[in-house]
């Protein structure tokens, strides 16, 4: 998931490095902002805890039943032990170890990285999803489904956020439906793996020491606002899943198209004035080549549209 | 396994023992120069590949300068090469256009795109390999801090690399014993990762808990103080050491300077 600086255009680079600093300003207020005590005692627990998800990615553990091995990315980790923020600034601090020593990701792309996998994970996947799952239902398969359900989120909306990035800056030639067609499902497939990582971590720190885990009757966000936001996310997901469906099967049309033309050319297209029209047609659209994630727009609308009438129905009751 | 966290360890205690004690340039001034040079260098066009070949120099003198030998760096970069590559190959796929030829071989768009993808990759690495050689860690962390960076992420970046050697070293024995009781299994299943990972976080727990109670009764207040005390402030040479590669660089990225070249040789 470490984005290389050789993706990366100068501008995307640095708007989101802009905006992963401002994340990392809010970070350090909202640590700030508890009582001194804790402080001081949180900043040597983040400290071990970076180093320990360091160590721990070094350990690569077995994929089952594909014969690979991975490791883990540690954001669901991190947030359910240290908290939402502390987890978020210790993972970037990670991050930025990554790049600076071993060349995991470029300079330029930390900002994207620390959005990728730290915000994303840290402060959209675990509010959203691990925290209202795990709200006062304290059971070991809760705690499970829990971790595996935001890991698998997290990472997808990281591949989906990689796409976007590398998308807008131009540099490779893939078309964006494509590459996330490519990105996606290996993405929710190494979710799958993250998710029982943290799962067998959560679980073996219950057995343990069961205080050091997020305080599962802690209040959350209010029901409404939670479900909205599940809302979104989920339609942002199966919108990303539909634009790969449909990039990875032209329609019909074209296929027969293909089929019948295949190794003619149509004569027509090699007249100087359909040239032109095609060439006007590239200048003037405002987003050629996407219609992938015009079909993920649509997903997304529609979702929002049931995710909107199922919430009428809930309030009506 | 064991290997693979022990070649890490050297590594690292390499990179400390090479970080030299007083620097002639302070660090922010390179810190600078090299986000300048990553800038400018990766905002050069792909079809230009050959404008980007000069910005190799960048890394070559900034180690030169600082007397490190330049082909270990080289050869670190190369890791990056595969992955480039596969990113990289679509460009060969999906742009044909012809730009020249060379003889009878036709070089399109896609190969100049798949060469420069992989050329900007090494160069990017070099760089930043040669940054952190020239100042090791510790230097950086301090010097971001003086940049502007919130303490409060200098601080857990400190603490981080501090506690990395002493958790990898756990690690080290954890896995040695886990491989020591399985003979012949390779990989590692899940369950026996998270008890193993697991129990090395109730034991960090503890241990934080100790470094904390050792650091506040120390009088820690939540910062870190400077090592070094920070040797030495920002002078003339640093300003004009960013001045002169920030100018020569966007010169190169403006000017073109070798196109420019291969037209006057062509007019030859």
């Amino acid at each position: 998931m470490h984005l290389s600086d050789t993706l990366i255009s100068p501008a995307v680079a640095v708007a989101t490095s802009i905006v992963a600093a401002a994340l990392v300003v809010v970070a350090t207020r909202k640590i700030g902002r508890e009582n001194s005590r804790a402080t001081t005692h949180l900043v040597p627990l983040m400290g071990v805890m970076g180093a320990l998800i360091f160590a721990a990615q070094m350990l690569n553990f077995a994929i089952p039943a594909t014969g690979s091995s991975g490791h883990i990315v540690g954001g669901v980790l991190l947030a359910a032990v240290l908290g939402e923020w502390a987890g978020f600034l210790t993972l970037t601090s990670v991050i930025i170890v990554q790049c600076l020593l071993f060349a995991d990701g470029g300079l330029m792309t930390l900002g994207c990285n620390v959005l990728n996998m730290a915000a994303l994970s840290c402060l959209v996947a675990y509010p959203l999803i691990f925290k209202p799952l795990i709200h006062n239902r304290n059971s070991p398969s809760r705690w499970a489904a829990a971790s595996i359900a935001t890991s698998i989120t997290a990472l997808a909306m990281g591949a989906l956020a990689v796409t976007i990035e590398t998308e807008l800056s131009g540099i490779t030639a893939l078309p964006y439906g494509r590459f996330l067609s490519f990105m996606l499902p290996i993405h929710l497939l190494i979710g799958v793996g993250e998710g029982l990582a943290t799962a067998a971590v959560i679980a073996s720190l219950r057995r343990y020491r069961p205080d050091l885990l997020f305080d599962s009757t802690e209040p959350t966000a209010r029901p409404r606002t939670q479900f909205i936001a599940i809302t979104v996310v989920a339609a942002l997901l199966v919108a990303s899943v539909a634009g790969t469906v449909a990039s990875s099967r032209p329609d019909g049309l074209e296929w027969s198209i293909e089929r019948t033309t295949a190794g003619v050319e149509i004569a027509e297209s090699q007249s100087p004035l359909h040239h032109r029209a095609a060439r006007i047609q590239r200048t003037t659209a405002l987003l050629p080549d996407y219609e992938a994630s015009m079909a993920g727009l649509v997903g997304v609308g529609a979702t929002l549209v049931v995710g909107y009438g199922l919430s009428l129905l809930i309030r009506r009751r | 396994m064991s290997n693979r966290l022990q070649h890490l360890l050297t590594q690292l205690s390499a990179l400390d023992r090479a970080a030299p004690d007083s620097p002639t340039i302070d660090p922010r001034a390179r810190i600078v120069a090299t986000v300048v040079y990553l800038i400018v260098m990766l905002s050069v066009p792909i079809v230009r590949l050959s404008e980007l070949l000069l910005y190799a120099l960048f890394p070559i003198i900034c180690a030169a300068d600082v007397r490190i030998e330049y082909r270990p760096i080289l050869r670190q970069s190369l890791v990056i090469v595969p992955f480039a590559a596969l990113v990289g190959l679509f460009n060969i796929f999906y742009e044909r256009e012809a730009v020249f030829a060379i003889g009878s071989v036709v070089i399109t768009r896609g190969w100049l795109g798949f060469c420069s993808i992989i050329v900007r990759a090494m160069l990017s690495v070099q760089a930043l390999l040669v940054l952190v050689r020239t100042e090791g860690y510790e230097a950086i962390c301090n010097s971001l801090q003086r940049l502007g960076v919130p303490a409060a992420l200098t601080t857990q970046m400190a603490m981080l690399y501090r506690y990395m050697f002493v958790l990898i070293e756990q690690l080290l024995s954890l896995s040695r014993a886990r491989s020591a009781r399985s003979f012949g299994r390779r990989a590692m299943p899940v369950s026996d990762w998270g008890a193993i990972v697991g129990q090395l976080t109730v034991r960090t727990f503890d241990r934080a808990e100790r470094i904390s109670q050792a650091m506040l009764s120390r009088g820690f207040d939540g910062r870190m103080p400077a090592l070094h005390a920070s040797a030495r402030g920002w002078q003339w040479r640093d300003t004009i050491y960013v001045a002169a590669w920030s100018a020569s660089l966007v010169a190169c990225r403006v000017l073109y300077p070798v196109e420019r070249f291969a037209r006057f040789f062509n007019s030859l």
